[in-house]
């Protein structure tokens, strides 16, 4: 089991919505993010090339920072999620500078003044202390929102799949720009569209292997605008609508009034 | 263990509708997301997640607060709901009796979830003179389709519950990607884009999905009706039109084609600056590869002659029989609880408020159930005061308006003006009396945001700052202290007068506490109905509501206003074209029309992680551009015209129309000063807009197109705090805590 | 553009779409970092230098290898664990409680300087007999002569790990190359021999010849160990260009041109030939003169390398780099 991402940057918009679940998720500080958004804004004369690559910790399988870290702090996990024990992490940041993907903060004092700078700390932040403490003087990354996972998983949910056991930012992404899945497995989501989207990674030459993924294909040139069955019927909210069930046809008919 | 507590809800954070799951523990909220059970499947953007800062945010308002100084001077002192309240009431009360209800004026913002109780309270007092953006968003749209098709609220069918999705999506002037505004959800339309054929993408600037549309066109500024015209003219000489729907159900198809005639590709090549090719491509994508959608932006109603425009747009709908047919423009069904504007509407205009509304008798089209802004603006600095109260909720005028200089001028002239908010802006300086708002994470209300297939409920997550109360609640209080008989005792009474018409879980009447429980009610999937024209729907026998019961290409009633019935281009009023002199004093087409993802038009620039994403408001030019200007980016620069001139940073982007600079619109800084309207003066692209050419039917300036020259701001010009302060992006804005 | 704006809010457009300078290891408490790798240098160059002159000047030996030795173990350790996070979890770094040397050059760097530190000091005290004691038997000759090989190991280790740990950045193709730990260990090297003959002048051991003449082949050396670096980067890759031009033409170029190469080479090489050439020995304020321009250069070589460590853009797609 290896958990990866793909990232889909045709549908991505840049509404930094990833960003703020993650900041929601994790409590962070106010001047650490953990995953970014990188505009890609080019011309070559012939094509303009918008993009924006959303950009987060690779967790990969031959990782830098791992073997860069002097105390273990930074770890593997079994199923190919880099963590970071934040008890042990001495915060030398000679991982920050060896990612070479640069997805890794250091916690310093200054990145972690109250939300509102001069102000009392709002409750949110208070409880953050409580449920998910930061230490400063230690280094951060995104770290696949394996709490979620582990929870998940302890609930026989599946990552990917069940909201519960799947990151935060993919779970918010309107256009559903993030897909979360086990890369070992050849069937599961992300791999098909590794496969079928012909899926990259940032800066394959530096042979760390990232589980993340990203795919780029032109919108449109759809074969069929036909509406599957569960479109048509909106089964999947057809129980949210009208609200104590009136009788149907009654429905339609009133509005005409 | 800490007590855990699960609150559903409804963002309102840009117009809203993404179902919200708030979490609590102990009483403070710990997280929020979407709510996976609700219409857009526990998706939200970073405006609705970021929600959370706004809880216990020093900003915000507390309480309600009387103005010592002068106005503007942000000199403010505490003072209780009752006297804030008997104060506005009585000065209503005074006004009505010295010199008529239409002298009170309801203004409001962008309108989430208050335009019913704005345009209720503005008829209970019986004042015409509401006053909105309506007319720079959204108004023109919508009665220009109720022009052509007798039904105003056409949306895009991205839904598939017909059976197909749009082919071609056309996205004008629009970012629906980026927020859920107007009148669609992004949510659906991006689900869409798995089945569409044509995506084309027409915007000056490259919006997240242009570079992958399978067209982009970029048409200078103020100019898109040519290019709908232009796309009619190849429509018309291809004979693509859908001839069954052209033969049955239209009226003026031969006279729109004479209209048309003139506009070949190849004139409005010269006119848009586009290749023709992009005219013929979109014409035969569009006309072919139906069912297809237009969804229109709101920059569009930003320009003089933006009834024109739009006119012409809903013609191009018509001509390719886009109309009722599934993945078309559908007007909704709507839920069992029935138009919920009719909480508004039920208390009818008269004659007698129609007369009095400012402007009515120049902009027949949008004057007639609000007033024009922009002749109210002249009229308080002429002198005549048709204004003595000012009753203004959530909107920025003063942000929004053309030419702010003249704005502020005008409103400092309003004899007594409340504001009611949630921080401290703008229009909060210029006021008397502000009162306190709250969040819509802080209250019970309907959501509902223009008639779409739904309404949802806004459910109470916690307790408002200080004394902060809901817009209902505050329009209540108003309306009882002065017209007793249109208002109710309690809000909840209010609520479940207008959601009354659904049936609750007794078979009676649905009650507000049923419902908001229930989270929506709305009408979808099989229950739709497409082709209402085709049957008894609208009209017996079938057919359109117009006079004519067509779709009307050519509009006699227009023609009867003084109008022309079809639709005519006309430039912007400074353009290369209409003012060849000015052009070459201002090089550059400039447009207000960016819009960040982060913002909701003025809103947000107080919440550090939505600032975190863009400091300062940034204007883009294309590389080459810029290099022929001696600007580069990154820099702090000023883009000066005839009116005025601003500061914004400067983003050199290849995805901008060469020639064009794009400036972000509705921007003050909430933590620059009260003198000086919170910094409105140093970046607004309205201290350059201008506010004496207007759309002749809606009267919307040209606040998209206007022309302008861009030079670096010198290091010694960068004084105020928010060029200066490094440490923290933003400075803290004016506080509450220690009062 | 200016490479090193350091961002205090995520900026989309700027944040590695440009190349963005390391600022963990140069700015702000990154400071300490520059000065414990400076006494690195020139602890363990002094320290190298002193064994070498063991026999022939054993007492300045003995006073060069204890300065050396001082400068890691009072300024060099101390100043790295000053600027981690978490200062008091720097036993977390060595065995037993973690094996994270195998891997991580910065825990090897603290293991071996450890190593050498106990070695170092046992040396120092056989040297101190050696050259105080009146009686130096053959036994302790020997035992100093193990203890030199062992602690001197050592003290090349700790010489060259940080730039071995720099030169494992794949993120900063300038400092990712092989030659990295040499310059850093040639150049420590050189400011030992002119500390040491600091050393010489204070303890009057006649050692300044022998150490004028290897200073002016290693400063050769080491200029064109340089210049190879520069040239080699420059080619590396379009970063690395970065990095040179920065270092060269850029914000930096001061430290550069005045501290590298004028005080640090040109200085120090230029009295040393002239006193070769006109076969006298410098003027004990020259000399001093030469050491002070040597010393500074051993602080600007590594605040230039450190300051202009680029990294590289993260998208691949971004032309031009
Ligand atoms: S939430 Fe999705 S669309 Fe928005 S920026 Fe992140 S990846 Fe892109
Ligand atoms: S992306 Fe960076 S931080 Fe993440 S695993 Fe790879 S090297 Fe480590
Ligand atoms: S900062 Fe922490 S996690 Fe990173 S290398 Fe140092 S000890 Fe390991
Ligand atoms: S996977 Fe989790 S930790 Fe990583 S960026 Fe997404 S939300 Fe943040």
């Amino acid at each position: 089991m290896r958990w990866g991402m793909v990232i889909d940057l045709a549908k991505c918009t840049r509404c930094h919505a990833c960003v703020a679940a993650c900041r929601i998720e994790h409590f962070l500080p106010l001047r650490v993010t953990w995953p970014r958004l990188i505009a890609l804004e080019t011309d070559n004369g012939y094509d303009v090339d918008v993009s924006t690559y959303p950009v987060r910790c690779n967790q990969c399988k031959d990782a830098p920072c791992v073997d860069a870290c002097p105390t273990q702090a930074s770890y593997k996990r079994e199923d190919g999620i880099v963590a970071i024990d934040h008890d042990k992490c001495f915060g030398c940041r000679y991982c920050v500078i060896a990612c070479p993907y640069q997805n890794r903060t250091y916690l310093s004092r200054k990145r972690n003044p109250n939300y509102f700078p001069e102000h009392a700390q709002t409750r949110f932040e208070k409880m953050g202390k409580k449920l998910y403490p930061h230490q400063v003087g230690t280094t951060e990354k995104c770290n696949f929102c394996h709490e979620r996972i582990d929870a998940g998983r302890e609930k026989d949910l599946k990552p990917g799949i069940d909201r519960d056991a799947t990151p935060a930012c993919v779970n918010t992404c309107q256009p559903r720009a993030l897909t979360f899945g086990d890369l070992d497995d050849p069937n599961s989501n992300v791999s098909k569209l590794i496969r079928e989207k012909s899926g990259f990674v940032l800066h394959s030459e530096y042979g760390t292997e990232p589980s993340v993924y990203y795919i780029d294909y032109k919108l449109g040139g759809n074969p069929s605008n036909k509406a599957p069955v569960e479109a048509q019927t909106g089964s999947h909210i057809q129980h949210l609508s009208t609200v104590y069930a009136p009788s149907k046809p009654k429905l339609a008919k009133k509005n005409a009034d | 263990m800490a007590n855990r507590e699960v609150v559903y809800s409804t963002c309102k954070s840009c117009h809203g509708g993404c179902g919200v799951k708030v979490t609590k523990e102990d009483g403070v909220v710990v997280h929020i997301e979407g709510n996976p059970d609700s219409l857009t499947g526990g998706t939200m953007c970073s405006k609705g997640l970021s929600s959370i800062q706004h809880i216990d945010n020093p900003y915000r308002l507390k309480y309600p607060m009387k103005q010592v100084g002068k106005k503007g001077e942000g000199k403010w002192e505490r003072i209780s709901w009752d006297e804030a309240l008997d104060t506005i009431a009585d000065k209503m009360k005074a006004a009505i009796k010295d010199y008529g209800p239409h002298t009170i004026a309801i203004s409001q913002g962008t309108g989430r979830g208050y335009n019913r109780y704005t345009m209720r309270l503005a008829r209970s007092l019986g004042t015409g003179n509401a006053i909105t953006p309506g007319y720079v968003c959204h108004s023109p749209r919508l009665g220009l389709y109720a022009l052509v098709t007798g039904y105003g609220r056409l949306y895009c069918d991205y839904h598939g519950w017909g059976g197909e999705f749009p082919k071609t999506q056309i996205m004008w002037a629009k970012q629906l990607e980026i927020s859920s505004a107007d009148s669609e959800m992004c949510y659906w339309y991006m689900r869409s884009l798995d089945y569409v054929k044509n995506l084309i993408i027409i915007d000056p600037r490259a919006s997240a999905y242009a570079t992958r549309a399978n067209l982009w066109i970029q048409p200078r500024p103020g100019t898109d009706c040519a290019l709908a015209l232009g796309m009619m003219n190849v429509i018309y000489e291809e004979e693509l039109w859908d001839k069954e729907f052209v033969d049955n159900w239209t009226f003026g198809f031969e006279e729109l084609r004479e209209r048309v005639k003139d506009f070949t590709p190849e004139k409005v090549s010269d006119i848009c600056w586009i290749p023709k090719e992009h005219v013929i491509e979109a014409a035969r994508m569009w006309a072919i590869d139906t069912p297809g959608t237009i969804q229109v932006g709101s920059s569009l109603e930003r320009q003089a002659n933006c009834g024109h425009t739009l006119r012409a747009i809903t013609c191009l709908m018509g001509l390719a029989g886009n109309i009722e047919r599934p993945g078309s423009m559908v007007s909704w069904v709507l839920p069992d609880t029935g138009l919920i504007e009719d909480f508004n509407l039920e208390l009818p205009i008269t004659d007698e408020m129609k007369s009095k509304i400012i402007g009515g008798d120049r902009f027949k089209m949008g004057a007639t159930r609000t007033c024009n802004p922009d002749t109210m603006v002249k009229r308080l600095l002429a002198g005549d005061a048709p204004i003595k109260v000012w009753f203004s909720v959530g909107g920025q005028q003063i942000v929004h308006m053309a030419n702010t200089k003249e704005v502020v001028a005008a409103i400092e002239r309003v004899e007594f003006m409340s504001h009611t908010d949630l921080f401290m802006g703008p229009m909060a300086e210029a006021a008397d009396i502000v009162l306190p708002a709250a969040h819509w994470l802080e209250l019970d209300d309907v959501y509902d945001m223009h008639p779409r297939f739904m309404i949802e409920a806004h459910n109470k997550v916690i307790e408002p700052p200080g004394e902060a109360m809901s817009d209902a609640w505050i329009f209540n209080e108003i309306g009882k202290r002065v017209v007793p008989d249109k208002w109710w005792d309690t809000v909840e009474d209010m609520l479940d007068y207008q959601i009354r018409r659904g049936e609750g879980p007794d078979g009676g009447p649905l009650k507000w506490k049923d419902f908001s429980e229930k989270l929506v009610s709305g009408c979808w999937g099989p229950d739709q109905v497409y082709y209402k024209y085709k049957t008894d729907f609208w009209r017996e026998g079938g057919g359109f509501p117009t006079p004519s019961g067509k779709f009307e290409f050519k509009s006699n009633h227009l023609e009867s206003l003084g109008y022309d019935p079809l639709p005519v281009y006309a430039e912007p009023g400074e353009s290369p074209v209409s003012t060849p002199d000015l052009f070459k004093e201002y090089p550059l087409v400039m447009s207000s029309g960016y819009r960040q993802p982060f913002y909701f038009l003025g809103q947000y620039r107080n919440i550090p992680w939505l600032r975190s994403f863009m400091e300062f408001p940034t204007c883009q030019l294309h590389p080459e551009t810029a290099k022929l200007y001696g600007v580069e980016d990154g820099d702090i620069v000023w883009i000066e015209g005839p009116r005025g001139r601003i500061r914004q940073k400067l983003r050199t982007f290849p995805g901008i129309k060469r020639g064009v600079l794009m400036a972000t619109a509705n921007c003050f800084y909430p933590e620059e000063p009260a003198k000086g309207y919170h910094g409105v003066f140093i970046s607004n692209p309205n201290v350059l807009t201008s506010n004496d050419h207007l759309d002749p039917m809606y009267g919307s300036p040209d606040l998209t197109c206007l022309l302008c020259k861009v030079y670096k701001a010198k290091d010694e010009e960068l004084k105020e705090e928010v060029f200066r302060n490094e440490e923290y992006g933003f400075v803290p804005p004016h506080s509450q805590e220690d009062m | 553009m200016n490479a090193r704006t350091p961002r205090q809010w995520m900026v989309t457009h700027e944040w590695m779409i440009k190349p963005m300078a390391q600022v963990e290891w140069i700015e702000g408490k990154g400071l300490l970092v520059w000065l414990a790798e400076v006494f690195s240098a020139l602890g363990t160059g002094l320290y190298l230098v002193a064994i070498f002159f063991s026999q022939s000047h054993p007492l300045a030996a003995f006073w060069g290898g204890l300065l050396g030795w001082i400068g890691i173990a009072v300024f060099k350790l101390p100043l790295h664990l000053a600027y981690l996070g978490k200062p008091w979890r720097f036993w977390r770094s060595f065995p037993p409680f973690s094996n994270a040397w195998k891997t991580s050059w910065f825990a090897r760097g603290i293991v071996f300087t450890m190593i050498f530190l106990g070695f170092g000091v046992v040396q120092l005290v056989l040297q101190g007999i050696i050259a105080y004691g009146a009686t130096a038997g053959a036994g302790v000759d020997a035992a100093n002569w193990i203890f030199m090989i062992l602690a001197g190991v050592f003290c090349v280790l700790t010489a060259v790990y940080c730039g071995f740990a720099m030169s494992y950045c794949k993120s900063v193709p300038f400092w990712n190359t092989g030659l990295l730990p040499f310059v850093f260990l040639i150049m420590g090297v050189a400011d030992g021999l002119a500390l040491i003959m600091g050393v010489g002048m204070v303890t009057g051991q006649e050692l300044i010849g022998t150490a004028e003449s290897v200073t002016r082949i290693l400063l050769i050396v080491n200029a064109l160990l340089i210049i190879t670096y520069l040239i080699n980067a420059n080619y590396q890759s379009t970063t690395a260009e970065l990095s040179v031009k920065e270092l060269v033409r850029g914000h930096v170029a001061w430290v550069f041109w005045l501290g590298i190469v004028l005080l640090g080479i040109l200085v120090p090489l230029v009295i040393s030939v002239v006193s070769y050439f006109t076969e006298q020995e410098a003027s004990t304020g020259l000399l001093i003169f030469a050491i002070c321009c040597h010393t500074v250069g051993a602080f600007s070589l590594k605040y230039g390398v450190l300051k202009v460590g680029i990294y590289r853009p993260i998208l691949p797609k971004a032309h031009a780099y």
